[in-house]
């Protein structure tokens, strides 16, 4: 593990989209770590404190929504939450952003816009 | 024999038929084995389907990071990077070509492709050409079967090969609707002349669902500079016609108003009231003649869409054409539509009228006195048994003085629509009035022809009213501008007062008695007019007293007091009570024994004398004598009773008593005016007796609750009258 590198977790169910973005923002300079569900993003922050948090609404196990209330009121954390949501889903897109997410953006996703937002979380 | 075989036949045909074991035997294994086979075929199969998944999840865990290089990949980057990604590039050619690699490079693709945008999703079409993995897709559109045209179709839609367009574009007019209305939408979507070909080379029908298909994809074009939809309006079909207006409607073009206006005369109700809506939409005025000369040959669908045309575009020189209309026209969707439109052009000038209720006067709304729930209403602190009292003369309790706790709307809107609840019956105004000069002349004429009596019918027997006792009737109409001086009325707070009946009813009772002829001495009839203006009025804290006559304003009735007159309160035994009088007396009647009620009466006369005297007036003080519980009684019941009643005054009566014995000498019934003599004589000569033997201590109220009701509510009323006046005598003399 690169300490020099800012830490990724990146929760997102659908395969072939996670490695894409994997590989972009792996390209970016970042260390990404992907979870492919929920409960596997809950037993990764229990021992780990990403530097950043790219996270799809709906995954098996832990939505997303979860996933935020679990960081902001369980862990009390203030870590940068960026969630990933389907276009027209603006209802969950105003309860992750009542619950402490920081930004998101809509499926279908730009790779580049991505990795502008999280560059800008992590100023 | 013959007979057994009979037999034997005839059993047989009832029971089981033989089989041979060794057949079923065979069968049984033969099922066995189709069972075992079906099995072993699914078995197979399902393997097989899973080692093709697993095969295929392999090659995507494979090809995924290749293609993520590949979408990635910057022309800028290093040489080391260029050289990976030429053999990367080298090394998937060699991959796809394995018709399974294939396969599943073209799935990522169309799965990429869903999730990506921006540069990411056109460099993945790009790829998916690079590869040639559209070359499938068009071996694909040569399928004898139409769901793998289809597939053909759609993946060479969504992988956006524009160079399929005109593969695609002959399959617009295919027999069969799936692959039709796939083509029509490929063809719009992968070129922006598509919508031109479409709408020049379709032949069916188009589905309003596929039409709001192809304008979504238009919708979704970058860069779409719409053809003038206005030359498909001359179209053959129908459907592209309809098609066409909507489009003309949705991309507001305002070059085709003569042809949108002709294509209301359609016969196709959908093209006449899309016709409309543009017309509508573009504001085409010239179009209302067209539009007023096809209103009768329209549906009323279309009648009610022209109309509100005709109310959206016409003026006011249109309003008589909309009303002949409205009286033509049978359907009432129309006709209520036309009065829409009537009242779009002058507004408001047709107002509500159907199933409105008749008996909601605004003007008598206006003039209720609560009727929102912002207005404060205060509290009345005066306990019912008081306000009992402060009406001495009079039997019947003024309806402004009730009592009554008023916490919500619903309450007060309740005694608003009781009107008995203030003591009022609300009849016919004619049938009121022939009843009360019916009354009134009885009474006129029972009442003796004296001169006293001439005088005394100057006020009339008008006991009903809430309070009648004025002390002059010189003096009543300044009372009107008197202020309410007296401390005690100020506190004389309301919680609420129906005012508007008492008002009517002083009115009514104002223009029948300006009718009475009256004979004045010399024998002429005389009009003699009555004031009423004493009845008791509410009136606004902060409103002019000067203001009585007049209905008040809604804000007039925020806070509420009862403008009593001042007389009325004056001999209110109750108002000149102390406070601990007054204590006393609102615990009720047992502790009526607590109270000095001559002491009451004294305090009275004092009161009375230190009043301010009216000019024209006797100095003489008016003598008070209380209120007697026998008046009351006396208001309630019959001849019958009243005597009865006479006869228990004289045990217990009191000067008060003696009183009202005397106001008995002039009731209309002769029996209640005998008895009322004889009674008064007797109740005299023994209150003269106490008077004389120093018994004045005794003048207390003496009934209590206990024989006040063993006196007068054990009386058993249906008892001979004859029998009661005897036992009375009786008693009496013993």
């Amino acid at each position: 593990m690169d300490i020099t590198k800012k830490q990724i977790l990146l929760a997102e169910d659908d395969d072939l989209l996670a490695s894409l973005l994997n590989y972009r923002l792996d390209k970016a300079g970042y260390e990404v770590h992907w979870s492919s569900d929920g409960k596997k993003v809950k037993e990764y922050l229990d021992s780990e404190t990403p530097d950043i948090i790219v996270s799809d609404i709906m995954m098996p196990y832990f939505s997303g929504l979860e996933l935020i209330d679990f960081v902001r009121n369980t862990l009390q954390s203030d870590v940068p939450i960026i969630i990933i949501s389907s276009a027209g889903n603006e209802e969950n897109v105003l309860s992750a952003f009542d619950l402490g997410a920081n930004d998101f953006i809509s499926k279908p996703v730009s790779p580049s816009e991505l990795l502008v937002r999280v560059n800008k979380e992590l100023i | 024999m013959n007979k057994l075989e009979l037999t034997y036949q005839t059993y047989t045909l009832l029971g089981v038929p033989k089989i041979h074991t060794d057949l079923l035997w065979d069968l049984s294994i033969l099922f066995t084995g189709l069972g075992l086979l079906y099995f072993g075929i699914i078995f197979y199969f399902r393997n097989k389907s899973a080692k093709r998944s697993s095969s295929d999840l392999e090659r995507r865990k494979n090809l995924a990071p290749n293609i993520s290089n590949f979408l990635f990949y910057e022309e800028e980057s290093s040489k080391e990077e260029q050289n990976e990604y030429i053999d990367m590039k080298v090394q998937i050619r060699e991959i796809i070509k394995d018709p399974q690699n294939r396969r599943v490079l073209k799935e990522i693709l169309m799965d990429l492709q869903k999730d990506l945008t921006g540069d990411s999703r056109k460099k993945l079409f790009k790829l998916y050409q690079d590869y040639e993995l559209h070359l499938d897709a068009y071996s694909k559109l040569k399928s004898w079967r139409w769901e793998i045209i289809s597939k053909g179709i759609q993946e060479l839609t969504q992988m956006q090969v524009e160079e399929a367009y005109s593969f695609i574009k002959k399959f617009i007019n295919h027999p069969r609707s799936v692959i039709r209305k796939q083509a029509q939408i490929a063809t719009v979507t992968l070129r922006h002349e598509g919508i031109s070909h479409f709408l020049d080379t379709n032949k069916y029908h188009i589905s309003e669902w596929q039409q709001i298909k192809i304008l979504e994809v238009l919708q979704n074009l970058e860069d779409f500079i719409p053809p003038k939809f206005g030359a498909w309006l001359t179209s053959n079909n129908k459907d592209v016609v309809l098609f066409a207006l909507r489009l003309i409607k949705v991309y507001n073009q305002t070059d085709a108003n003569s042809a949108i206006t002709e294509l209301v005369k359609h016969r196709d109700n959908e093209i006449k009231i899309a016709a409309i809506h543009c017309i509508k939409e573009f504001g085409i005025t010239e179009s209302l003649p067209t539009l007023k000369a096809a209103f009768w040959k329209c549906s009323s669908e279309t009648k009610i869409a022209l109309v509100g045309a005709i109310g959206c575009l016409g003026e006011h020189l249109d309003l008589e054409y909309l009303q002949v209309l409205y009286k033509k026209e049978s359907n009432f969707n129309v006709q209520s539509k036309i009065i829409s439109a009537i009242n779009e052009i002058a507004p408001e000038s047709i107002l509500p009228t159907l199933d409105l209720d008749p008996s909601i006067d605004v003007h008598e709304e206006t003039a209720a006195l609560v009727t929102d729930d912002t207005i404060k209403v205060e509290p009345v602190t005066i306990p019912e048994e008081e306000v009992k009292e402060s009406v001495t003369q009079n039997t019947i309790t003024p309806p402004a003085i009730v009592p009554i706790e008023i916490e919500e709307e619903s309450e007060i809107q309740h005694i608003e629509e009781d009107p008995e609840f203030l003591g009022i019956h609300l009849e016919d105004p004619d049938i009121f009035e022939i009843c009360f000069m019916e009354e009134l002349n009885d009474l006129l004429s029972e009442q003796p022809k004296t001169a006293e009596s001439i005088i005394e019918c100057e006020y009339l027997p008008l006991d009903f009213l809430p309070i009648v006792e004025p002390k002059t009737t010189a003096a009543m109409p300044k009372k009107k501008n008197q202020p309410i001086s007296d401390q005690i009325a100020r506190n004389l707070d309301v919680i609420f007062e129906h005012i508007h009946p008492d008002e009517n009813f002083r009115k009514e009772l104002e223009n029948i008695l300006s009718r009475i002829e009256i004979p004045d001495e010399d024998g002429n009839m005389e009009v003699e007019y009555m004031d009423f203006k004493f009845l008791p009025f509410v009136v606004s804290r902060e409103s002019s007293a000067d203001d009585i006559g007049e209905v008040p304003n809604e804000k007039d009735i925020l806070e509420l007091d009862v403008k009593y007159d001042e007389e009325a309160l004056n001999e209110s035994s109750n108002n000149n009570l102390t406070e601990s009088e007054k204590e006393a007396a609102s615990m009720g009647p047992d502790t009526c024994l607590l109270v000095d009620w001559n002491k009451v009466s004294e305090d009275q006369l004092i009161q009375e004398e230190t009043r301010e005297e009216v000019p024209g007036e006797e100095s003489v003080p008016k003598e008070s004598y209380g209120f007697s519980i026998f008046e009351e009684l006396f208001s309630s019941c019959d001849t019958d009773s009243k005597l009865i009643l006479m006869d228990e005054i004289i045990p217990i009566g009191d000067k008060k008593e003696v009183h009202f014995l005397r106001s008995l000498f002039q009731d209309k019934n002769a029996q209640v005016r005998k008895k009322a003599l004889e009674i008064e004589a007797l109740l005299a000569n023994r209150l003269e007796k106490e008077m004389s033997e120093g018994n004045r201590s005794e003048s207390y109220v003496k009934w209590t609750s206990d024989t006040y009701n063993n006196t007068l509510f054990d009386i058993h009323f249906e008892l001979d009258i004859h029998t009661e006046i005897g036992k009375t005598k009786d008693k009496r003399s013993e």
